[in-house]
């Protein structure tokens, strides 16, 4: 359901009020979005589903922080889901390698639906990320969206543990530096 | 660089996601109070939090939604003071007012309990447990049969009823939190 950023803001903050109706609106909004976070870094749907309770539960509870100024509703929405889903899958046995996919599958820039979506903050950050080197921009990307650790990526392609631990820090320093923030 | 000078690395590889449990846990407990880190965190939540808009999505299923609203409900009907007060508009106006004619009727009453030296008729008496049971009561029943069905502004309309037969019940009003609670057990969508 298409829903403007101002849609969003509009029903945190009324859902930081108790309003249900907005809640709901909130759910039907992101839910779709949140759902497919918590899976692609969890892999079983049942926990997904467990979790995805907990971060609406944060969200209803918690509405009240959001402040429209320091960026997007649905930035903070999945940082809550993320964290929750990281928080979730470093409690369990490490997993298998076999769960996740060979390439990152994210829609692709051409896609006019997807670059519709795309905030001018991402657009800056996507900027960045071409500068990095292609195997570099795909490592940040995939530990981003499946949540692998550095112990993990270092077993997935057979690179020392430090090695991997440098890349992604040179990679992110050079981001930062790119953003400027 | 160690770990201890590298605050800023730490911070993005948190918000990225690559620590290992034992650096996250950390992590976790040291930014509570560790300003350093905490900033650094939020800096980089902001740099790469627009990258969850890249990522496709997927249907939850559809019973979700119910079940985070049970549990809502379950936690609203312990703490449901923290809850009613931030509640706006017409509901707040008609609570204000339920509360105002509640406040008059006690004061009546105890203008003749005084004069006659009786002891005050039972109805008066604070109802708060079962007012809470019986709001609690309706949203679980409600959410788990109806929820799908009905629109948001339906949902609002109930949402400002059920308030107000709690409202009712907690005011001392039996009757008019029974008819409330009632017609709200008897809608259909």
């Amino acid at each position: 359901m298409p829903v403007s950023r101002q849609d969003l803001v509009a029903a945190l903050r009324q859902t930081a009020r108790g309003d249900r109706a907005a809640f709901r609106l909130l759910y039907e909004a992101t839910s779709l979005k949140l759902y497919g976070i918590v899976v692609r870094i969890l892999g079983r749907r049942e926990l997904a589903d467990e979790v995805l309770q907990e971060v609406y539960i944060r969200v209803w509870q918690r509405a009240g922080d959001f402040d429209a100024s320091s960026g997007s509703p649905i930035t903070w929405l999945a940082a809550i889901a993320r964290n929750l889903a990281l928080d979730e899958v470093r409690r369990k046995t490490p997993r298998s390698l076999d769960e996740f996919p060979e390439v990152l599958q994210l829609p692709s820039e051409d896609d006019p639906a997807a670059a519709h979506e795309r905030s001018e903050e991402l657009k800056r950050l996507e900027a960045c990320l071409d500068g990095l080197e292609p195997d570099k921009k795909e490592l940040v990307l995939f530990v981003y969206h499946y949540g692998l650790t550095r112990e993990e990526i270092s077993r997935r392609i057979n690179r020392p543990v430090a090695t991997v631990k440098t890349w992604l820090r040179r990679s992110l320093a050079q981001l930062r530096d790119c953003l400027g923030q | 660089m160690t770990e201890e000078d590298d605050i800023d690395g730490l911070a993005a590889e948190y918000v990225l996601g690559s620590l290992s449990p034992t650096e996250r846990a950390e992590v976790e407990a040291r930014r509570g109070s560790d300003a350093a880190l905490a900033t650094a965190i939020e800096a980089w939540q902001a740099r790469l939090g627009p990258l969850s808009e890249q990522a496709p999505g997927l249907e939850p299923p559809s019973h979700l939604f119910g079940r985070i609203l049970t549990r809502i409900a379950l936690q609203s009907g312990t703490a449901r003071r923290s809850v009613v007060p931030f509640r706006g508009g017409q509901a707040h106006q008609r609570r204000l007012a339920t509360l105002v004619s509640a406040l008059a009727a006690c004061l009546a009453l105890a203008l003749v309990w005084f004069e006659h030296a009786q002891p005050p008729p039972p109805g008066n008496e604070p109802t708060s447990v079962s007012c809470g049971t019986r709001y609690k009561d309706f949203w679980e029943q409600f959410d788990q049969q109806k929820y799908a069905r009905i629109s948001a502004e339906q949902l609002a309309g109930l949402s400002r009823m059920a308030l107000r037969a709690y409202d009712a019940c907690e005011a001392g009003d039996d009757q008019d939190a029974r008819s409330l609670f009632d017609r709200l057990r008897r809608m259909q969508f």
